[in-house]
C-alpha cells in the first residue's frame, strides 16, 4: 500500500523539481543565454539533485525502513560480488554458533534442567560423610520411614530403587524400567495424575507385603497400551506377579532422575518380587541400605538451616536403628543436604567431555571471530577508495557505517542458519555417541530448544556488531582526499597492525585446540590397540534370567545349562560360555582369600574374581598357559577348584608352580587347577590386577551374562541365539544383546567422541588460520606490488623478493606458536584425567602441532608468494 | 545578476521555515516563487538553496503547516505547478516563530548594542 503511494511522491516529487528548474532555466534563456547554456547553468545553480530528494526523502520521514531495504538490496549485492568472502566468513561464524549452540545445550541439560515437577528448586537429596568423605547416599527402609516420620525440616521424604521389571504377556516378556518407591514418592515430588490415583502410604504396607498394584508412566501407557481408557484395573503379569493398575502418571512425568526414564512404580514393600539373591530377605533390615533419597524442603526454609535440622536427627537414627551389640563399634558419620532439583544421582560421566569440549568450542568461536574481524578488515581496507568517492558524493558517514553494519547483520543472519543447522546435526550424532551403550530407558535427551536459538542469535548479533563496527567505523573516516590519492586497496596502518594481530591470535588459539586433538587421539589409539588380554571380535553377549519368568534358582540352573547345550549345538557357533562379571562391562567382584603358608599382608585380602562356566576361555580366546579348563564335572559336591591369571601367580606365590597349589576362601579349600594369561577386567584405563576365576557352580552367584563366539555375520548370530534360547523357554526375555566389542568401544565412547570433536575443530581452525594468514600476505603483496616491480628492475632476484614476504609470514607464525606453546601445555592439564597411556606435556605430539602449523603458514603464504615474484617491473610501474 | 557569493549569508539554522511561512502569508506560491520571493525581497542577500528549500517545504507539509496542490498558472496553462498554501496552524506557528525571533534578535541586540542605562529605565 505505502509502496505505491510512495511511487506516486516520488513522481510527484521529480515533477516539482523539474518544474523548478524549468523555470530557473527560462529565467536565464530570458536574460540572453543560449537553451542548452540555461540548463546547464540551472543544474549547477540548483547544486546536487540526488542530495535533495534524499533531504525530502528524510522529511517524508519513512526514510528509515525505506533505507533499510536499500541496505539489504546493496548488501546482498555486494556480498554475492566477492562470494568466497561471504562464503568463508558465513562458514567461520556458523562453525562458531554452531559448535558453541551444540555444546551449550549439552550443558544447558546437564546443568541446568530441572525435574519437571512443581518446585523442582525445593527438591534435595541426602548423602552420608565420614571425615569428610563421602560414603553413601543410600538408606534403609526403616531409616527412611523413621526420618520421615520424625523431621521438622521436609514437606515430604520418598525413597526409591530402581528394578528391572519384565512385562509378560502371551508373546514373550518386555522389559521396562521400574522402580520400587515408597508412600510418600507422589507427594513428594508433588506429582499429580492423568488418570486414576497415584500410589500412597496405604499401598506400600510395612508390616506384610504390600498391594500389588502399579501406577504407569503417560509414555507407557501411550506407547505400550495405545492409551487406553480402561488400563485402570487391568491386571498386567509384572515379572510373572500379577499386578492391577490404579493410575496414570502425568505427561511429561519420567521419574526423579533426569537421564533415565522410568515406566511403572510399584510399592517398596513389594520389592522383593524384582530382585534375586540373598539380599531379598533383608529388604526391610536397617542393616541393608539400597534405598535413594528424595525430600522436598519446607517453605522458607534453606538447605543449610535444613541440614542443621536433619544432621542429628540421622545421628540419632543410625544409633537407635543398629543391633544394640554393635552400636559402641559404630563409626559417627554427618548427613548432608545437597540440590536435588536434577532428581537423583546425577550420571556425571558425561561432565568431563563436556566441560572439556565446552573450552574447545570457546576457542573455537574466539577464532572464527577473529578470522572473520580479519575478513571485514581487509574487505573494509579493500572498499577504502570506494568509501572515499561515496562520501564525496555526499553520503553521510551515519549512512555508510549503517550500510556496513547492515552487511555484517546480513552475514551474521547467515551464519547463525549454518550454525543452527550445524548444532542440530551435532546435538543429534552427540547425543547417539554418548547414549550408545547405556542401559534401555536411560539417557540424555538433548534438543535444540528456543533458549538455545535464542543464544545462538545473541550470539551471532554480538558477533555482527562487535567485529563489524570497529572495520565500519574506520573505513569510513572523512579522510576523502588523501584516500582518493592514494592507490587501490590500500589501508590505513592501524588495520594492518589490527589484522596481524588477529592472526597470531588464531594461530596461538588454534594450537591449544591441535595439541588436545593430538592427546586425545593417541589415548584413542593406545587404547584402541591395547592388548586385552583376550580378543572380543566376533563374541555375542546377551542376558537373561530365567527367575523373571518365575523360575525357582534351581529351575533357573537348569535353563542356563540347557541354554548352553542348545547353544553349543547350533552350527556356526565355536563356542559357548556364560560368566558372573563381562569383562570391560564395568562390573566387579571381589573376594577374599588367603594363601595357606604366606602371611597375609592387608593389601593382599580380597582380590577380583569371576565365577565362569567350562569354555569362557574358548569363548574368549584367551590364552590357557597351564592346567586345565572347568569342566561339567567341576559341580558342587566335587572339590573346589579356581584357575588364576599370570599376575595372581606373580604376586602370591611368585616363582613357584601355581597349579596343585591350594588357596583358602571362606571356609572352602580351593585348588589352583589352571593359569590364563592376563587380561583386562573392569574398565580399560586399569592397569591389569591378580585374578581368580571359580567354576558358576561352586559359587553361589545369579544373573549370568551368555557369551557366544561365532562366525555368522551378526543380525544371523542373534536371530539363532535367540531360537537357542526361547527353545528352552520361550517366554524367557533376552536382554542386553550386544557384540562384545561393541560394548568395549562404547566403553571408550567420550574419549572417541572428544577425539572425533577435537581433530574436526583442528582441520577447521587450522584451515581458518591458513585463510587468515593467506589474506594477510595477499594482500601485502599487492599493497607492494610497485615496490616489487621496482625492486625487480633494478636487479633483486625473484629469492630476494620472495625472501620479503616469507620473512613477514614466519614472523606471524612464529609469534603465534610461541604464544600458542604455552597456552597448548597449559590447557592440556585439564585432559589429563582422561588421557591414557600419553602425558599430557607429550613432546613428540607437541613437536607435530608446531610442525602442522609451521606447514600450514608455509603452504598459506606461497601462493601469494609465487603471485609476487611473477610480478613484471614494467606492468607493476603502471599498477594503479 | 545576484550579488557576490562573498556578500551572501548563509540563513541562521531553522530561520529557512519561517521565511518560507511568512512568503506564504502572501497567498499560495510554488517553490520556486518562494525562493524568488526571498531572494528579491533580501536584495539577492539571501539566496535559498534548492537543496535546503524543497526538504523545508516537506517537512512544513508533513507537520501540517502548509498544505499543497497541484495546479495550472501564468500564461501557460499546459504546466502545472505545486503550490503550497499557508494552514491555520501554519499561521499560529508563524506567529510563534515571529515572538521567538523577535525576542532572540531583541536579546542578542541588547548585548551587540547597549544603550545607555538612563534610556533602559524609561
Amino acid at each position: 500500500m505505502w509502496f505505491s503511494r510512495r511511487k506516486q511522491r516520488e513522481q510527484e516529487l521529480e515533477r516539482e523539481l523539474q518544474a523548478h528548474l524549468d523555470l530557473e532555466a527560462e529565467e536565464r534563456t530570458e536574460a540572453g543565454m543560449s537553451y542548452e547554456e540555461a540548463r546547464f547553468a540551472a543544474k549547477r545553480a540548483l547544486g546536487n539533485e540526488g542530495l535533495t530528494k534524499e533531504d525530502v526523502r528524510a522529511a517524508w520521514g519513512w526514510t528509515f525502513v525505506e533505507t533499510l531495504g536499500q541496505d539489504l538490496r546493496y548488501a546482498f549485492r555486494s556480498l554475492r560480488g566477492s562470494p568466497v568472502f561471504a562464503l568463508v566468513a558465513i562458514l567461520s561464524l556458523g562453525l562458531g554458533i554452531g559448535a558453541n549452540t551444540a555444546i551449550f545445550s549439552f550443558v544447558n541439560a546437564l546443568l541446568f534442567k530441572h525435574l519437571p515437577v512443581p518446585d523442582a528448586d525445593r527438591l534435595v537429596t541426602l548423602s552420608e560423610y565420614r571425615n569428610g568423605k563421602h560414603i553413601n547416599d543410600v538408606f534403609s527402609l526403616p531409616m527412611i520411614a523413621e526420618l520421615d516420620k520424625r523431621n521438622q525440616a521436609f514437606d515430604g521424604l520418598l525413597g526409591r530403587y530402581p528394578v528391572r521389571v519384565s512385562l509378560n504377556t502371551d508373546h514373550g516378556a518386555e522389559p521396562l524400567n521400574g522402580e520400587v518407591v515408597t508412600g510418600k514418592y507422589f507427594t513428594t515430588l508433588q506429582v499429580k495424575p492423568a488418570l486414576g490415583r497415584l500410589l500412597n502410604d496405604d499401598d506400600d504396607v510395612q508390616a506384610g507385603t504390600g498391594n500389588p498394584v502399579c501406577v504407569i508412566s503417560y509414555a507407557l501407557w501411550q506407547a505400550r497400551f495405545g492409551g487406553d481408557p480402561h488400563i485402570l484395573g487391568r491386571t498386567l503379569l509384572l515379572s510373572a506377579h500379577p499386578y492391577s493398575v490404579v493410575g496414570v502418571t502425568e505427561k511429561g512425568f519420567f521419574g526423579p532422575q533426569m537421564q533415565s526414564r522410568i515406566d511403572l512404580q510399584i510399592p517398596v514393600s513389594r520389592a522383593g518380587d524384582f530382585m534375586n539373591g540373598p539380599f531379598v530377605t533383608m529388604l526391610k533390615s536397617s542393616n541393608f541400605t539400597w534405598l535413594e533419597p528424595l525430600a522436598r524442603l519446607k517453605p522458607g526454609l534453606t538447605l543449610r538451616r535444613a541440614e542443621a535440622m536433619v544432621n542429628p536427627l540421622c545421628r540419632a537414627l543410625r544409633l537407635e536403628l543398629v543391633d544394640p551389640s554393635v552400636r559402641s563399634k559404630i563409626q559417627m558419620t554427618t548427613f548432608r543436604l545437597f540440590d536435588g532439583s536434577q532428581g537423583m544421582n546425577v550420571d556425571d560421566t558425561y561432565f568431563k567431555p563436556v566441560t572439556i569440549l565446552m573450552g574447545v568450542v570457546g576457542l573455537v568461536l574466539l577464532i572464527a571471530c577473529a578470522n572473520v574481524a580479519n575478513l571485514l578488515l581487509a574487505r573494509a581496507g579493500s572498499r577504502a577508495t570506494e568509501f572515499a568517492v561515496r562520501l564525496s558524493l555526499g553520503a553521510s558517514r551515519g549512512r555508510l557505517v549503517r550500510q556496513l553494519m547492515v552487511e555484517s547483520l546480513v552475514l551474521a543472519c547467515a551464519g547463525c542458519a549454518v550454525g543452527l543447522a550445524l548444532a542440530y546435526w551435532m546435538i543429534h550424532t552427540l547425543s547417539l555417541y554418548l547414549n550408545a551403550g547405556k542401559p534401555s530407558g536411560n539417557f540424555l535427551q538433548v534438543r535444540l530448544d528456543p533458549l538455545m536459538i535464542g543464544f545462538a542469535i545473541l550470539l551471532s548479533l554480538l558477533t555482527a556488531v562487535v567485529f563489524g563496527l570497529a572495520p565500519a567505523w574506520q573505513s569510513t573516516k572523512p579522510e576523502i582526499v588523501p584516500e582518493l590519492k592514494k592507490a587501490q586497496g590500500q589501508m590505513g596502518n592501524t588495520g594492518a597492525k589490527m589484522r596481524r594481530f588477529l592472526v597470531v591470535a588464531e594461530i596461538a588459539l588454534s594450537m591449544m585446540i591441535l595439541f588436545a586433538a593430538g592427546l586425545m587421539t593417541r589415548t584413542l589409539g593406545k587404547l584402541k590397540t591395547i592388548d586385552l588380554g583376550f580378543d572380543p571380535g566376533r563374541v555375542v553377549m546377551l542376558r537373561v534370567d530365567p527367575r523373571m519368568s518365575g523360575d525357582s534358582p534351581e529351575q533357573s540352573d537348569s535353563a542356563f545349562d540347557d541354554i548352553l547345550t542348545n547353544l553349543r549345538a547350533q552350527p556356526g557357533i565355536s563356542a559357548a560360555s556364560m560368566a558372573v562379571v563381562t569383562p570391560l562391562e564395568g562390573g566387579m567382584i571381589s573376594m577374599d582369600f588367603e594363601v595357606p603358608g604366606r602371611p597375609p599382608k592387608s593389601s593382599d585380602l580380597q582380590t577380583n574374581m569371576n565365577a565362569i562356566s567350562p569354555d569362557y576361555f574358548k569363548t574368549l580366546s584367551q590364552a590357557m598357559l597351564a592346567g586345565r579348563d572347568f569342566n561339567d564335572r567341576d559341580v558342587k559336591k566335587s572339590p573346589h577348584v579356581a584357575i588364576v591369571n599370570e599376575l595372581f601367580v606373580k604376586q602370591y606365590i611368585p616363582g613357584e608352580n601355581p597349579l596343585g597349589r591350594h588357596i583358602k576362601m571362606g571356609d572352602n579349600d580351593v585348588e589352583i587347577v589352571g593359569l590364563v594369561k592376563n587380561s583386562f577386567y573392569q574398565d580399560i584405563r586399569e592397569k591389569m590386577s591378580p585374578l581368580i576365576y571359580l567354576p558358576v557352580k561352586q559359587t553361589n552367584s545369579s544373573g549370568y551374562s551368555i557369551l557366544v563366539r561365532t562366525a555368522l555375520p551378526a543380525k544371523i548370530a542373534v536371530a539363532e541365539i535367540q531360537r537357542a534360547v526361547q527353545t528352552v523357554d520361550a517366554k524367557l526375555p533376552i536382554y542386553g544383546v550386544q557384540q562384545m566389542q561393541e560394548m568395549i568401544d562404547q566403553g571408550i565412547t567420550s574419549e572417541r567422541m572428544l577425539t572425533f570433536l577435537a581433530t574436526l575443530f583442528s582441520v577447521l581452525v587450522t584451515l581458518l588460520c591458513g585463510m587468515g594468514l593467506y589474506g594477510l600476505i595477499a594482500y601485502a603483496v599487492s599493497r607492494r606490488t610497485r615496490e616489487i616491480g621496482v625492486r625487480f628492475a633494478v636487479g633483486a632476484r625473484k629469492s630476494d623478493v620472495a625472501k620479503l614476504f616469507l620473512r613477514e609470514s614466519t614472523f606471524l607464525i612464529g609469534l603465534g606458536v610461541l604464544a600458542g606453546v604455552p597456552l597448548a601445555l597449559a590447557s592440556a592439564r585439564m585432559l589429563k584425567s582422561l588421557l591414557f597411556g600419553v602425558s599430557e606435556m607429550d613432546g613428540g605430539i607437541l613437536f607435530l602441532t608446531v610442525a602442522i602449523f609451521l606447514t600450514a603458514g608455509v603452504l598459506a603464504s606461497l601462493l601469494p608468494l609465487r603471485k609476487a615474484i611473477r610480478i613484471e617491473p614494467l606492468q607493476a610501474l603502471r599498477y594503479e | 545578476m545576484g550579488k557576490d557569493f562573498t556578500e551572501r549569508i548563509e540563513l541562521l539554522q531553522g530561520t529557512l521555515d519561517m521565511l518560507v511561512l511568512r512568503t506564504l502569508l502572501f497567498g499560495p506560491a510554488h517553490g520556486h516563487q518562494i525562493a524568488k520571493h526571498i531572494q528579491r525581497t533580501t536584495e539577492d542577500m539571501l539566496q535559498v538553496e534548492h537543496g535546503s528549500l524543497y526538504p523545508a517545504l516537506h517537512r512544513l507539509e508533513r507537520k501540517g503547516w502548509i498544505a499543497a496542490k497541484w495546479e495550472s498558472a501564468g500564461k501557460d496553462l499546459k504546466r502545472e505547478f505545486k503550490f503550497y498554501r499557508l494552514t491555520a496552524a501554519g499561521r499560529k506557528q508563524l506567529l510563534n516563530e515571529e515572538v521567538k525571533w523577535k525576542k532572540m534578535t531583541g536579546a542578542i541586540a541588547r548585548v551587540m548594542w547597549p544603550k545607555p542605562a538612563s534610556e533602559e529605565e524609561s
